[in-house]
């Protein structure tokens, strides 16, 4: 419990300059806008040693880089809502097109009639629920009209800056302290923080993987914010949906820039960086260093994002 | 036995692209210049090619981009140096351009078989005569000199991306070297780390069993060309291209372009390998990377140039 704060402090002490700034909620920059946290700058190291256990071999977590932030910045303390995509749609007019991949007995199917409006889970979806059955492109369209209805610079986050959050100050692939998750043979801790893959949702979703073996009372989608924050006061990173980054993917970090600065190719790209794991996720997959990619147009029942914001 | 498997390489792609296979003046397989100190330039056809070692598994020392191989389409034919570029058309181009490339070299030292950082040395003494390669050259001012070429000419010289030098290299082989799977049936295509290199100096790394002539970097054009009537891609000089430097072929261009981050990167792409070069790594799909500012006097460069853009504007 008091490690958290512990971390933060920490980290202003490295930072001199950025400490008056309390790591507490700022006011929101406009009335749709999310609450946002303050993230310090500092030094980490994205991704994980080529002997650290849960490797998922080919997805270039491996060999890590060591990356400098030498600006805070300001991220969403919790994953976009239903409620707030809606504004923007209805602000906008945005549309898109009919069709997500949603989960059907144990197995994900691309379902046309299925969308942001309704993903497919047992209840409509609440306001408070993340959303999901959104492209990268809708991503970006939301964080473009946040800036200008703000008049800030919101943006996705790019995956270095994602990553750290994710770690939330520490260097474990878990802000919680969970190093393995030893899936099939260790009472998880995860399901205090996170909402992923477990005993709970197992009767519901029936994936072929392993569950992390504690109880998170949540079978599907769960309300943002209803786990516990890292020490960034950033709720749900790990777990609940899979996040969009900014960055393009390629499945090594050669040559990646050692900064915050989202890494993308001139001519664009079609893969685009998918973070954090989601409420299918097993645990191997619930961790902050472990990468994924899809297809920028891509659609899931399990993946929105959130936004970030240059400080 | 050679020219025939090449002719019928070049037959077999031509037909594949009918569309680019007349295009006056440059049909594939011919070479021009296109100035007296301009660079012997040979035209490439267009085709598609697989980038990478697929079983990576059974090749020594493919690294771990190559297995993530990727068909890559070459769309339309494109123009590159027969040879690469010589100390005495890069001197042309230092003494027209005014370009001042920094002093300082990473240099070969063969008595103790070793590179030196050379504060003094520079690519003029680099190489002992103007035909051989021009090296202790950054990637700068590689592409100086093609911008300087394209100024000149009014063409669109440019260096190769990664794709089409790999593409021109294999030159419609589909084994791990232009000439076949074997590093020690090289010596007569190119000039890397063999016998003779390996009686003046012993490196830590094995040697092609075989004789090229050549202990050390060696005038360019001394070697049999391969199917597309490219030298020396094999060996001698390293080669700068366009390419930012990564370690996973996953996500990149499909096409000829190259591929750049957005904001410019730290390292570029060197391939073909030199003198030095252990058999392992003589292969046409090994990679490096090296910081782009980096002068050395196993790196050169060939160039590149596109074809029929002029009769494009001018429709």
């Amino acid at each position: 419990m008091t490690r958290a704060p512990f971390a933060m402090l920490l980290m202003l002490a490295a930072f001199p300059a950025w400490a008056q700034q309390a790591p507490a909620a700022e006011p929101r920059d406009c009335p749709a806008c999310p609450e946002l946290a303050l993230v310090p700058p500092g030094q980490f190291q994205m991704g994980s040693a080529p002997d650290a256990p849960e490797l998922e071999p080919g997805r270039g977590e491996s060999p890590p880089a060591r990356l400098s932030f030498a600006r805070p910045f300001m991220i969403s303390s919790r994953e976009v809502t239903h409620g707030e995509y809606r504004q923007f749609v209805e602000a906008t007019g945005a549309k898109s097109a009919a069709g997500c991949r949603v989960l059907s007995g144990g197995q994900w199917i691309q379902d046309p009639d299925r969308s942001w409006r309704d993903p497919g889970f047992a209840a409509p979806p609440r306001d408070d629920e993340p959303v999901v059955c959104v492209s990268w492109e809708d991503a970006r369209a939301f964080a473009e009209w946040l800036a200008a209805e703000s008049g800030k610079r919101y943006r996705l986050p790019s995956e270095a800056e994602w990553e750290y959050v994710a770690r939330g100050g520490t260097s474990f692939p878990r802000y919680w302290g969970e190093n393995d998750s030893r899936e099939d043979l260790a009472l998880s801790l995860a399901c205090d923080h996170a909402n992923v893959y477990d005993a709970s949702a197992v009767d519901g979703l029936r994936l072929p993987g392993p569950n992390a073996r504690c109880s998170d009372r949540a079978a599907a989608l769960a309300p943002v914010a209803q786990f516990k924050p890292n020490a960034f006061g950033v709720y749900d990173i790990i777990g609940n949906a899979r996040e969009w980054v900014m960055d393009c993917f390629t499945a090594s970090y050669a040559g990646r820039p050692p900064d915050a600065r989202a890494w993308t190719w001139q001519g664009g790209c079609e893969l685009k960086g998918v973070r954090g794991g989601s409420f299918a996720s097993r645990p191997r997959d619930a961790r902050a260093p472990a990468r994924g990619a899809e297809l920028a147009g891509h659609r899931q029942s399990d993946l929105g994002f959130r936004v970030a914001r240059d400080y | 036995m050679r020219s025939a498997a090449a002719t019928l390489a070049l037959a077999s792609i031509a037909a594949a692209f009918p569309s680019w296979s007349a295009e006056p003046g440059h049909e594939p397989g011919s070479a021009f210049r296109d100035c007296d100190v301009c660079p012997d330039m040979v035209v490439v056809p267009a085709g598609l090619f697989v980038m990478g070692t697929p079983r990576a598994a059974d090749a020594r020392g493919a690294a771990a981009a190559e297995a993530d191989a990727v068909v890559v389409t070459i769309a339309r034919p494109f123009a590159l140096g027969r040879r690469e570029v010589t100390r005495a058309e890069y001197a042309r181009f230092i003494a027209d351009s005014g370009h001042e490339p920094q002093a300082g070299c990473r240099v070969w030292d063969a008595e103790l078989a070793r590179f030196n950082d050379d504060g003094r040395r520079s690519w003029q003494d680099a190489a002992p005569a103007d035909d051989f390669p021009a090296t202790c050259v950054s990637f700068a001012d590689a592409v100086a000199y093609a911008a300087w070429l394209a100024a000149k000419t009014g063409e669109r010289y440019r260096l190769p991306s990664e794709a089409e030098w790999e593409y021109s290299a294999r030159a419609g082989s589909r084994t791990l070297r232009p000439w076949g799977d074997d590093a020690a049936d090289g010596c007569d295509a190119a000039n890397t780390y063999d016998l003779v290199a390996a009686s003046r100096f012993r490196l830590g790394w094995p040697e092609a069993r075989c004789r090229d002539g050549q202990a050390e970097l060696a005038p360019v054009g001394q070697f049999a060309a391969n199917a597309f009537g490219l030298q020396d891609m094999i060996g001698n000089a390293r080669e700068w291209v366009q390419d930012c430097a990564t370690g996973s072929y996953v996500g990149r261009p499909r096409d000829a372009r190259a591929w750049e981050w957005i904001g410019g990167c730290g390292e570029r792409i060197q391939r073909g390998g030199s003198w030095l070069t252990p058999p392992d790594e003589t292969r046409s799909a090994a990679r490096s990377g090296a910081p782009a500012g980096e002068r050395a006097a196993d790196a050169g460069f060939r160039v590149a140039r596109d074809l029929g853009a002029r009769v494009r504007e001018e429709r």
